[in-house]
Formats: C-alpha cells, structure tokens, sequence
C-alpha cells in the first residue's frame, strides 16, 4: 500500500514524486551503509562540525 | 535541477528511499539511506547519506559500479528529492555528503555548484576544504559537504 505524501501543485516540485511505501525496508543494519556510516563519523568526529553546531 | 526525478519509494519513517533509474543499461534500482551518526559535542543531529545501486543478483548494494545510463541528472534530481523530503520531516538535522570516491566527491560538488542558486534558497550548504569547514563556494573542490534546510 501506498500513500501519497504530498499533493504540491506546482509541476516541477521534486516531492510531489515521492510516495510513502511499507515496501520500503529499513537499509539500518546493511553492511554497506553502516561502514558508510562509520567513515563519515570517523571523519567528523576528527574534524568537527561547522561553527555553531558544537556543544 | 533541470531533471524532473524518478518517482521515488519512502519508507515510513523517511529513511530509507528507492526509485529506479531507467535507460540503456536497462533498469536499475538505486537505494538512499539517511543513517544518524554519534558526533562528539555537536549540538544537532548529524545523518550521513548514503547512496547506491542494488545488485539483484548478489543481493548488495554497491556505489562503486558506473551504471551508465544515461540519466545522471535525472538521477541526481531524485537523490536531491529524498534531501529535500528528508529535511522536510527533520529541518533541524545536518546531513552529511562525501563520495565513495574522490572523482564522485568531485562530480557532487559540481552538481552542487551547478545549482547553487537554488539550492541556497533552501539549505545552508558548508564544504570540508584544507582541514576546515566554510560555506560553499562554487569554485572549490571540498572533500565533504554538510547541509541544513533554512
């Protein structure tokens, strides 16, 4: 089943193409995103975050 | 982006996001996955994005493969849509952006120049450049891109 998740009239909005779908299966515990994720930590956690965005 | 996007699959929770790239190659399914990082004293939300193409047959995602087919732009409209779907649900996230290689780090940050105009109306945009972040110029070459929605 199918939702839609937005009804933008505009024709050339992007997100009027975007539909909510149960089909979609959570990619958390794939091995490719979660290396991904662990190199993009690895690098921020080495050189920070932009002004503003630390405690 | 000049591209309308494929029309795009979300998850409930807007984490997940898939669509299929169409062209001479045939059809190829592509998978975004937004995943929350554990950053050291930062003060918002991080998600690292990830991107690439589902092998069917080996049952993997892979991002080193060149698909070639013919439809970058359309491609990269709708890696753009999950961004901009995405920020929707969570405005007050940063989401983090680095190629699995220097060439594809490359092309991101041309295809982020290229549409800078309107990209900026709706995110703040940082790039990663000699051990420092800075606002995006279009005339860098970062080695890693942060955005916020405005």
């Amino acid at each position: 089943m199918s939702i839609a998740i937005s009804q933008k009239t505009k024709s050339n909005d992007s997100r009027k193409t975007v539909v909510v779908s149960k089909k979609v299966k959570s990619h958390a515990k794939d091995p490719f995103f979660v290396s991904k994720a662990k190199a993009a930590e690895a690098f921020l956690n080495k050189h920070g975050l932009p002004a503003g965005f630390e405690k | 982006m000049n591209s309308l996007p494929y029309n795009l699959e979300a998850s409930p929770h807007f984490l997940d996001f898939e669509f299929s790239s169409t062209g001479p190659k045939g059809e190829v399914r592509k998978i975004v996955r937004f995943t929350k990082m554990k950053i050291a004293d930062a003060s918002i939300e991080v998600y690292n994005i990830g991107f690439g193409d589902y092998n069917k047959l080996e049952d993997k995602i892979d991002d080193l493969v060149v698909t070639d087919n013919k439809d970058s732009d359309k491609v990269m409209a709708s890696v753009a849509a999950a961004v901009m779907t995405f920020t929707d649900h969570r405005p007050e996230t940063l989401v983090f952006a680095q190629g699995s290689t220097a060439v594809r780090t490359r092309y991101y940050n041309m295809v982020i120049a290229y549409h800078y105009k309107d990209i900026k109306s709706s995110f703040d945009v940082w790039g990663h450049y000699q051990g420092e972040w800075e606002v995006f110029k279009q005339n860098k070459a970062y080695t890693a891109i942060l955005a916020k929605r405005k």
